[in-house]
């Protein structure tokens, strides 16, 4: 085995620091989905910059990262003291993770030099194994805890102490299902069959198909139960959550959803010591990963909390705090549930802020459980079992709630939650609600909360939102005949559709599959053949736009080369006995949509003389560029000449002369740089809703789009995006994105800017 | 190519080829599921999976597609291209 040391310096040194920077500073601040771009947005969000880093999908992340830490450096130049050395970048990175380390924990700033990375062992930076296990285990353990106690309220009788495989028994038995009890297997697989046939219910119960069960862990299993029997819980039952505030207790425990009003402190009891043990397992990874933290008034605290945020959209807290407790009545001190944490600071009124205080104040080791990055982005899963959401996730930057220094440590926004505040249900009562009580003396309190399972569904809804990351649209299968291809478009393709975004290929090539599908019978599509978009850049994308640029008998002549491949003499695409080709062509980052009708009509036979049927190629070019449009159709009379000649060896000879090239006129003016997309979809949609008009009017010297489509209309760019993201919407299934729209895509779009 | 009784291939090699024509070859069972090869080779290339597109025989290739049902052959290809956008 390498040690670390040894492995340092054969990699490249200065990417090895980036790295084990990046990842001291994820260390330091613990965002959900820490990717470089977003720390450093999180620190300058931090350090009040002015002028958040855009994200510019068109640059590449590397450019990204330069630009934003350029912005932290100046901020650096202008605010520290101290004199930093930001020549390059590893030593700018440097000087940020210093000034925070310096903020956060108070560490010196001298005794940090670049040195010191090598000695640092690479293991410290990532949990170990027997950690992540035992991260696991706890999280089980809580899943099952709240399936007992959901279970627990559905049925009014206490059954915490019951056996796994009788609760999901019982549960089994509410849902209408037949499970039998295999008396040959362990208790172990039995409770694991028995998980699965209810995720399996919960799965054919949304219309979903069952086999990707088999591609779930059991803790995913898990949630997916506990998801749907929390989602059974009766509305009209007014929920109550419980603050608890126990000075004398260590472990003062309080459970958001053991809401019904029965369970007493002594019924809570065996709860507590099973939290405790969480809690002490928690303490002792969380103070491996996180430093401590200095609280405003320099009292020690002893602040233990964990949050964990699951499916259910139910965020819990449970969290130890002797001192704080004592300082009550303001401090009320380890209370716990935030159902909106940021709209609690938000409101920093006195019971307020002591809330907040409570929730975030101290987070000395606060914990949070993320699951390995590249395991959350690949569940495409429609019901998504990720762990952590933005919207609730702003433990982030620990702020300090005491008056002055609210201004110093503002308020961390994240995007997600900015979002989170527009919900007007969420954001008032609960406060309401504790300012109330807030005169009071508590030692142990019940604090009504009438909205508390409104405030959860509407939660989940934000949850369902969230999930829309793994979203996955299918077109109804379109055909029997099969050339046209089953396609995906996930949230990620829809996000396109925002004002000003460039459209991207699975939209078009969607649209061109569902037009055709809609509105062409069988007999019909069976005569077309759909080009896949990467047809032309693919074969002759380097060609048309290689720098410096190349005369057309050169570029012909490359073209023939690249245009069929080896593969397709194999299976050939019989395209000389359609009626139309569609081709979606992205000419240097344009959208146009190119046509050849009739190809057959290209090949001369002796003895026949066919002028019904001329082969003609049609370029729809929103911008009518007529360099782009000379490319294409050289290409295309290539492409067919190869097919003619090289694998389908028909009789006749192919004449290119023929063709014909009409001139097309057409409504869709493009007057910006970002619809071509969207204009590309437009024609698709003129022609295939009036087919059979097209087929007539094409044959004329000059094609107007108006003469087979009436009613085209140009309109401005908004109204377009509207409706062409509408006509996506209504394949989409309502329960999994409940009220998508333009609107709220873009106000989604911050927060799954990493997806997009 | 491993054989069994009946004279089957099990397996079959299939280059992935990339848009600067580097190939990456994989040996797959007939019944795996792409899904899987796309996959592997996001992870090789380091790029998500979404963002790029497997052709076969000028079709896109589904996660549930398995070689037998896009009638694959051995030492066949596929082509992957990045994601395309434009304006």
């Amino acid at each position: 085995m390498l040690h670390p040391e040894q492995r340092l310096q054969q990699d490249k040194k200065n990417k090895d620091y980036t790295k084990v920077i990046f990842d001291k500073l994820r260390k330091l601040i613990i965002i959900p989905r820490a990717t470089e771009i977003r720390l450093l947005e999180a620190i300058a969000r931090r350090w009040e910059i002015i002028g958040p880093i855009e994200i510019d999908s068109n640059i590449g992340d590397e450019t990204e990262i330069t630009r934003a830490l350029d912005l932290l450096t100046d901020h650096i130049r202008r605010q520290v003291e101290y004199e930093f050395d930001l020549s390059t970048e590893v030593k700018k990175l440097l000087a940020i993770l210093h000034i925070l380390k310096f903020e956060i924990n108070g560490e010196k700033m001298d005794d940090f030099v670049l040195d010191k990375m090598d000695k640092e062992p690479r293991s410290d930076t990532t949990p170990s194994k027997t950690e992540k296990q035992q991260i696991k285990r706890n999280i089980e353990k809580l899943i099952w805890e709240d399936l007992r106690t959901t279970h627990a309220i559905l049925n009014k009788k206490d059954n915490r102490n019951m056996p796994k495989i009788t609760v999901l028994r019982s549960i089994a038995a509410q849902w209408g299902l037949q499970y039998k009890l295999d008396p040959d297997l362990d208790n172990d697989s039995q409770v694991n069959a028995a998980l699965t046939a209810l995720a399996t219910d919960v799965y054919r119960k949304n219309g979903v198909g069952t086999e990707i069960i088999s591609k779930l862990s059991m803790l995913q299993i898990l949630e997916i139960v506990e998801w749907h029997l929390f989602n059974s819980l009766p509305s009209e039952e007014n929920g109550e959550a419980q603050v608890t505030t126990n000075a004398s207790h260590i472990p003062s425990s309080s459970q958001s959803i053991s809401s019904s009003s029965s369970s007493s402190t002594e019924n809570q009891s065996p709860l507590s010591i099973d939290a405790s043990n969480h809690i002490s397992d928690v303490r002792r990874l969380g103070s491996s990963r996180i430093p401590k933290y200095p609280t405003p008034k320099g009292a020690k605290r002893r602040v233990v909390q964990k949050k964990k945020v699951h499916p259910s959209g139910e965020s819990r807290c449970e969290s130890e705090d002797g001192p704080i407790a004592k300082k009550a009545p303001q401090d009320l001190g380890s209370s716990t549930i935030s159902l909106q944490p940021f709209n609690f600071f938000s409101n920093s009124s006195n019971s307020s802020s002591s809330f907040s205080n409570a929730a975030f104040g101290a987070p000395e080791t606060s914990f949070c459980y993320y699951p390995p990055q590249n395991q959350w982005q690949s569940s495409s899963y429609t019901t998504s079992t990720s762990y952590h959401i933005p919207g609730y996730s702003d433990w982030i930057f620990p702020t300090h709630s005491g008056d002055g220094r609210n201004k110093q440590n503002p308020p961390f926004m994240w995007n997600g939650c900015q979002f989170a505040l527009q919900n007007p249900q969420v954001t008032g009562t609960p406060t309401e609600e504790l300012q109330t009580q807030q005169s009071l003396p508590m030692v142990q309190k019940v604090i009504k909360q009438p909205s508390f399972i409104e405030a959860k569904r509407s939660q989940r809804k934000e949850l369902n939102k969230q999930n829309l990351s793994s979203l996955s649209i299918r077109l109804p299968n379109p055909l029997t005949g099969g050339i046209f291809y089953r396609q995906s478009l996930y949230i990620k393709d829809l996000m396109r559709l925002r004002p000003k975004r460039w459209l991207g290929d699975s939209l078009i090539q969607c649209a061109i599959d569902r037009l055709v599908s809609e509105n062409l019978n069988p007999e019909q599509q069976e005569k077309i053949h759909l080009f896949d978009s990467t047809f032309f850049s693919g074969r002759a994308g380097n060609i048309v736009t290689a720098e410096p640029p190349q005369s057309r008998e050169k570029m012909a002549e490359s073209m023939m080369k690249a245009c069929v491949e080896k593969q397709e003499r194999k299976r050939k695409i019989p395209i000389f006995e359609k009626d139309l080709l569609v081709v979606p062509v992205n000419h240097s980052k344009h959208w146009i949509l190119c046509l050849v009708v009739n190809p057959k009509g290209a090949i001369v036979e002796e003895g026949k003389d066919d002028d019904e049927n001329k082969c003609r190629i049609i370029v729809f070019d929103s911008i009518g560029c007529t360099v782009r449009k000379k490319d294409v159709v050289l290409f295309m009379k290539i492409y067919m000449r190869q097919q003619f000649e090289k694998v389908w060896k028909l009789n006749g000879v192919f004449q290119e002369e023929i063709i014909e090239i009409p001139e097309v006129e057409h409504p869709y003016k493009q007057l910006n740089d970002y619809d071509c997309g969207v204009y590309t979809i437009m024609f698709c949609q003129s022609i295939f809703i009036n087919y059979t008009k097209f087929f007539e009017a094409q044959n004329k010297p000059a094609l107007d789009l108006h003469e087979f489509d009436k009613s085209a209309r140009n309109a401005n760019s908004m109204t377009l995006r509207t409706d062409v993201l509408n006509w996506f919407l209504e394949l989409v299934d309502e329960e999994f994105c409940p009220d998508l729209d333009m609107n709220s895509l873009i106000e989604m779009a911050p927060a799954l800017r990493d997806i997009i | 190519m491993a054989n069994n009784a009946a004279g089957v291939a099990e397996y079959m090699k299939i280059k992935v080829i990339g848009q600067v024509s580097n190939e990456v070859h994989f040996r797959v069972k007939l019944g795996t599921s792409l899904g899987k090869l796309k996959k592997a080779y996001a992870d090789r290339t380091q790029v998500t999976v979404k963002s790029l597109r497997f052709l076969f025989d000028g079709r896109r290739i589904e996660d549930e597609d398995i070689p037998e049902s896009l009638k694959m052959e051995d030492d066949d290809s596929i082509h992957v291209y990045q994601e395309q956008t434009g304006g």
